[in-house]
């Protein structure tokens, strides 16, 4: 990347990156939107994506890690990515008995959290044993909401491979 | 905050131009200059449409001291990034009180870290927002600033009986996510109110530890000294 900036390489990166996240951002929804609990949901998305990113450890490096140094407006499609994911994990707020007691504030620290994650996950090489802290991914997921009892049992689940 | 006068006056120091001063007290004067307007820069323009050239006249210094600081914008960047989150190390340094329990400790910095982040616009951009947005070692710094957390944070371990079972990386992941809640406002230019997000984002740190009831007591605290 130049001093003065490339706007035409961060075009042709940003034409490449909304593509995958068309694709990923489709398969996670439409495992969420099937009928069961807004729990069982969640891990129905968290299994979707990580498939996904499983499927093609560079295309994950890519999506994940490489967006980071391809500018400001990259950086907003990542972000526009994560704040619709912390759309689903804010529909969590159905499950307190006050859900007005937390705002969308919190989804978007979830978000943020499983982002960062991930990143480290990908960036160490470790996306391809995501079965394996993919509950780690749920529990995060889900403390806010059905309490952090509860939560630390995802931790306990044993994803079938 | 005790400190009056924020970082950027602190920094502003000597005036550019001749002076009867020691040298390296007019290089590291420079230095200091360049990378305060890096930060305003970075803040206002983004990292990537800010130029070396842009930083000297900023900064008012010539090219080629700039070049004797720096080799590059990167390093130059860098550098500013490790000076920002050194002076904010040093202010919860003299400002927390380690004497306090974890979870006022807890609340005490994050309450710090949102005060830093209003009077310190530019540096606070430049730490959590375009250090993600300038490259890979800019990103490893980052993720270095999130790791430096985790040990305060962990502490809290001991208030969970459960606490073998939580991710190892349950720390990190934290501090990321309320770093990335605070990008959002910061990108949108919505820090003037950021002072109330301090309970809820103390309620999301404070729960897997202590549980949601004390968190929750923590929170309205913090939600009684935010409205005071």
């Amino acid at each position: 990347m130049s001093d003065d900036g490339a706007p035409a390489e961060e075009e042709r990166f940003l034409t490449a990156y909304d593509e995958i996240a068309a694709e990923l951002c489709d398969r996670v929804r439409r495992a969420y939107d099937v009928p069961g609990s807004w729990h069982d949901r969640i891990w129905a998305a968290g299994w979707a994506a990580m498939r996904f990113l499983q499927e093609d450890p560079a295309r994950a490096r890519f999506f994940v890690v490489e967006v980071h140094g391809a500018g400001s407006c990259a950086q907003a499609h990542r972000d526009r990515i994560l704040q619709g994911f912390a759309e689903l994990l804010d529909a969590g707020r159905a499950m307190l008995e006050d859900p007005a007691s937390v705002s969308r504030c919190t989804a978007e620290i979830i978000a943020g959290a499983i982002h960062g994650t991930l990143l480290t996950k990908i960036q160490n090489g470790c996306v391809d044993r995501g079965e394996d802290f993919l509950p780690e991914l749920v529990y995060m997921a889900t403390m806010p909401y059905l309490g952090p009892r509860a939560a630390e049992d995802e931790l306990l689940v044993q994803p079938l491979r | 905050m005790s400190e009056s006068r924020s970082l950027s006056e602190r920094l502003a120091k000597t005036p550019p131009g001749h002076h009867l001063v020691p040298r390296d007290f007019v290089s590291r004067n420079q230095r200091e200059r360049m990378l305060l307007a890096t930060a305003e820069l970075v803040a206002e323009r983004g990292y990537q449409k800010t130029t070396i050239e842009l930083i000297a006249k900023t900064a008012r210094v010539a090219l080629v001291t700039f070049y004797e600081h720096f080799a590059s914008k990167e390093e130059c960047f860098l550098a500013a990034f490790d000076e920002s989150v050194a002076a904010a190390a040093e202010v919860f340094g003299e400002l927390l009180d380690p004497e306090q329990a974890w979870p006022e400790q807890i609340a005490s910095g994050l309450e710090i870290f949102l005060e830093m982040v209003v009077t310190e616009q530019a540096r606070a951009r430049l730490c959590i927002v375009e250090s993600q947005a300038a490259g890979a070692a800019a990103l490893a710094r980052y993720q270095a600033m999130l790791e430096s957390v985790a040990p305060k944070l962990r502490e809290g371990r001991e208030f969970n009986p459960r606490a073998s079972r939580l991710p190892d990386g349950l720390e990190v992941a934290i501090a990321g996510g309320l770093a990335w809640l605070i990008h959002q406002r910061l990108v949108a230019d919505k820090v003037y109110d950021i002072k109330a997000l301090l309970p809820e984002m103390l309620q999301v740190t404070l729960t897997p530890y202590i549980g949601e009831v004390e968190a929750g007591q923590a929170a309205d605290a913090a939600q009684a000294r935010v409205a005071a």
